[in-house]
């Protein structure tokens, strides 16, 4: 199971859209649109891969990313943003991050992190 | 406010992504050159009667401060204009991080330098958004006022755009106390193609 966290509805259709195109249709998501949310969905159902904004309200990537890895020190998080200051993609992964995708994600650099990953 | 264009709530969260991802590369330009991180805000969408323009600043932005107003006219289906605001203390503090000493700091250098960001601001979000609706635009040469009160705001807005979708995000240097706001300007026309361009996004998803 995979989880897509954004506030954006738009941008976790497309993410889910190009996961389905390159993981499978069968693939289950569940999605969270602020940090906040993913934290604690991220908590029950602990998901494979969870794919991470970061420039959102209530609680930002940043911190969702990290209190995720205090949670869980295997957790993977990809982060999809449009925010591509090399300083917020190394927060990210001091964090915990593993990956960092630019918006917008297309079927392309998805495959491209995921394989890189070896995730798939 | 009846003729207004009113957006949607997914046309409008469609707007704000798009919006999102040509500012966040906007942003990074200005970051790698200042050598500074820059922080992100969600991008605001608002439908406006223009004649509400200075109200609608006054509740923005601090109505008392001195501000620097540059504005660049875009041409094509998204016709409109880019305005971006910055305060004084934030326009100084922008002109150091540009290695001016403290004697060279003066008028001119300070507009030259909020002209070139906007002119780099315009360019990467509505020349970005143009390309993500598919149509293409240009510009023309940024201008800039000084005024001292959102008052003295250039009445002319209110002529030129009866009716206005604003796009409004942050410039926000923190450390550095540096704040502007970009806005975009629409007119009725591009309002109508930009919803249009919108809801095939939407469609197409």
């Amino acid at each position: 199971m995979y989880l897509v966290v954004d506030d954006s509805k738009m941008a976790r259709k497309m993410a889910v859209k190009n996961l389905k195109l390159v993981v499978g249709e069968n693939v289950q998501i569940r999605e969270a649109q602020d940090g906040l949310e993913a934290v604690n969905n991220y908590k029950e159902n602990k998901p494979a891969i969870c794919f991470m904004d970061l420039t959102m309200p209530i609680m930002d990537g940043f911190e969702a990313i990290k209190q995720i890895c205090t949670f869980d020190r295997n957790a993977k998080i990809i982060v999809i943003s449009a925010d591509i200051q090399e300083l917020s993609m190394q927060k990210a992964k001091n964090n915990g991050a593993i990956g960092f995708i630019k918006k917008p994600i297309n079927q392309n650099n998805l495959k491209s992190m995921l394989s890189t990953l070896g995730l798939i | 406010m009846k003729n207004l264009i009113e957006l949607n709530k997914d046309e409008k969260d469609c707007l704000q992504e798009l919006m999102n991802i040509s500012y966040g590369a906007a942003t990074a330009a200005i970051s790698e050159i200042i050598g500074k991180f820059a922080t992100l805000s969600i991008p605001n969408i608002d439908t406006i009667s223009s004649k509400d323009l200075v109200s609608y600043l006054n509740k923005k932005l601090l109505s008392k401060n001195k501000y620097y107003v540059a504005n660049q006219l875009i041409n094509g289906y998204l016709a409109g204009e880019n305005i971006f605001i910055i305060d004084e203390i934030s326009s100084i503090n922008l002109a150091r991080e540009f290695d001016l000493e403290e004697d060279e700091i003066d008028e001119n250098e300070i507009k030259d330098i909020i002209l070139e960001i906007t002119n780099i601001l315009s360019s990467a979000t509505s020349g970005k958004l143009a390309s993500l609706v598919d149509t293409s635009i240009s510009f023309s040469a940024p201008h800039i006022t000084k005024i001292n009160s959102i008052d003295e705001f250039d009445k002319r807005f209110e002529g030129e755009y009866s009716h206005v979708i604003i796009i409004s995000t942050k410039l926000n240097f923190k450390e550095q106390n540096i704040k502007g706001e970009l806005m975009i300007l629409t007119k009725k026309e591009s309002s109508i193609f930009l919803k249009k361009a919108l809801d095939n996004a939407l469609e197409n998803l």
